[in-house]
């Protein structure tokens, strides 16, 4: 184990993480050991089920655990108050947020319910950490337009700038890219990116996105049926842990560049003559097509377009066919 | 949607106010009650609006679905009726009248000491809900949220209960069972103010609220005429097509608060 070092901020100690009590007792996962430094970018990855939301829940405080600990700046989270905790860790869930009449002002003003008086009254140093909050996540000239009118890439980051406005050092955020398009999910990665470098957030969130999580985050806690790995996502790789994530016999995890492939009865290989972009794009489709690339030539053939001939060159036992696109290529492979 | 004549709050205070006129003496009507009978009739309208209150939020903390919540809400104000309906075919005549007439609602029946009662009710409720507000502005985004940003959801549970319980029960007991200002009002007021803010909908709810009522009492005394209508029939008249109104126009919002 490691020694406990200063900046980390979270530590789990055999957290043992379900539902009910007694005898009715449903703990999910054997006891986990992890931790996370301030600052940090963690991604927490583990199959569907597995009980990614639930240790989520329950390191924000809204479920207990059912055995072990877990500490927060080295102070047991039984010994925070529900308001100590809440402007110490903050939370989004997968849960969309469906309010007639609220604007993203009023959703990020809820941020500093943990900070505000009996009565909720948003003081001018309330109103300035708010706007802060939209100006980081750049929601600023949504701050009056109702949350039900928003995209859901918007939605989201008001709902980001809600935890920053809450002025928590630790966010916990349950699939914060699940209902996004590819553009979004990187604008929202981009953002938690920037949160964790520039303003020291420790951010812990869930994915089932292995690729994003693989190149973006700083470390990754590993949910396994049996335990939890942690490290930075270069050493799960090159000790292939990410391996038992899948059913092997079906799935090919490329531990190179962190890429999946279906594993299929190969129908045979194929060598392909050419570099460049059109070689790496011409090779993924012979992959998918079934086939292999082989290092050696072999019959059938392609060769690859250059400058002068746009156009595949399928060279069989016999016949030569040209094929204007790589979509032609494949039906011609798969048609012989 | 969730009104507490919809749930059967105000049913369950009816059963209570029930309880005191029809199952006690003869002696008891709402206009003989002096004194420490007052008390008596608030407090049973209290208990009766707490337990079928209780019993919603049971339910409500299993059952997630709205509208399943307001089915087994009409449900159980159905059942209460029919336990009423029972005690008044084994009362009396007197007994019966005086319970009818309670139940047709009147702003009018009430004496000087009934009303300290009422004020004194009442006041611990509106205080207790301008408590709240901060609270309900919270539970807006959802028990979970609401707990992530620091709210003892528990507690604030019990907070509303209360509140509820004691503002439905009181007004209930001494004015009768008055249907829809409940439900329609608080609408109203969100369509008017357009926020979400509960530290405007309140003080706002109860502006509206009272002058939708007085309007309805107003035309309950059906000016230029000697007779009086039951002012109960008079808010289910305006109310009805309001609520009506807020469901076609709300359709569009999923779960309403």
């Amino acid at each position: 184990m490691m020694k406990r070092n200063s900046k980390e901020i979270l530590s789990l100690d055999s957290l043992k993480i379900g539902y009910g009590s007694g005898k009715n007792e449903n703990v999910l996962l054997p006891p986990l050991n992890a931790s996370a430094d301030n600052g940090e970018l963690i991604a927490v990855i583990g199959r569907n089920g597995i009980g990614k939301s639930t240790l989520l829940r329950t390191l924000t405080g809204l479920q207990q655990p059912l055995g072990g600990e877990i500490f927060y700046n080295g102070k047991n989270i039984r010994d925070y108050s529900r308001m100590e905790l809440a402007q110490m860790v903050g939370y989004i869930s997968t849960e969309i947020i469906k309010v007639s009449n609220m604007r993203v002002y009023d959703l990020v003003a809820l941020g500093r319910f943990p900070h505000t008086n009996w009565i909720g009254k948003i003081e001018i140093r309330d109103h300035e950490v708010i706007l802060d909050a939209l100006k980081k996540t750049s929601m600023e000239q949504f701050s009056r337009k109702s949350i039900s009118e928003l995209s859901d890439g918007e939605r989201q980051k008001s709902m980001i700038a809600r935890i920053l406005a809450q002025d928590t050092s630790i966010m916990i955020m349950d699939e914060p890219t699940a209902f996004l398009d590819v553009a979004g999910k990187y604008e929202i990665l981009h953002l938690m990116h920037t949160l964790s470098d520039k303003s020291d957030k420790t951010i812990i969130f869930s994915t089932h996105d292995l690729q994003m999580a693989i190149n973006q985050s700083d470390k990754i806690w590993l949910i396994l049926d049996n335990k939890l790995i942690e490290g930075a996502p270069e050493d799960l790789m090159i000790t292939g842990a990410f391996d038992h994530l899948f059913d092997s016999s079906t799935v090919l995890f490329n531990s190179e560049d962190g890429t999946f492939s279906f594993r299929s009865e190969t129908k045979g290989s194929i060598y392909i003559e050419g570099d460049g972009n059109k070689r790496h794009w011409t090779e993924k489709a012979i992959n998918r097509a079934g086939f292999t690339v082989s290092k050696e030539k072999t019959v059938p053939y392609v060769i690859i377009p250059d400058s002068e001939n746009y156009c595949w060159q399928l060279s069989g036992q016999s016949n030569i066919q040209e094929c204007s696109s790589i979509y032609e290529l494949i039906s011609c492979l798969a048609g012989r | 949607m969730a009104g507490p004549y919809v749930l059967g709050i105000s049913s369950g205070a009816s059963l209570g106010v029930a309880f005191v006129i029809l199952g006690f003496s003869s002696n008891i009507t709402p206009d003989s009650l002096k004194g420490l009978g007052n008390w008596i009739l608030v407090a049973a309208s209290w208990i009766g609006a707490g337990a079928v209150m209780m019993l919603i939020m049971v339910i409500s903390s299993r059952v997630k679905d709205i509208m399943t919540i307001l089915i087994l809400g009409i449900m159980l104000s159905s059942g209460i009726s029919a336990i009423v309906t029972i005690m008044q075919y084994f009362s009396n005549e007197t007994m019966l009248k005086a319970y009818v007439i309670w139940t047709m609602g009147s702003l009018g029946n009430l004496s000087v000491s009934q009303l300290n009662v009422l004020l004194i009710s009442v006041s611990a409720g509106v205080i207790l809900s301008l408590f709240s507000s901060k609270m309900l502005n919270a539970l807006l985004i959802g028990e979970n949220y609401a707990g992530s940003i620091g709210l003892n959801v528990r507690f604030a549970r019990v907070v509303i209960f209360a509140c509820t319980s004691i503002l439905a029960g009181s007004v209930t007991a001494f004015c009768g069972p008055i249907g829809f200002i409940g439900i329609a009002v608080p609408h109203i007021a969100r369509i008017l103010f357009k926020t979400s803010d509960h530290k405007t909908l309140i003080p706002g709810t109860i502006l509206i609220g009272a002058v939708v009522m007085l309007i309805s009492d107003i035309i309950s005394q059906l000016p230029g005429s000697e007779s009086v209508l039951p002012v109960n029939a008079v808010t289910s008249l305006i109310g009805i097509p309001m609520v009506i109104w807020v469901i076609l126009r709300n359709r569009k919002y999923s779960g309403l608060p």
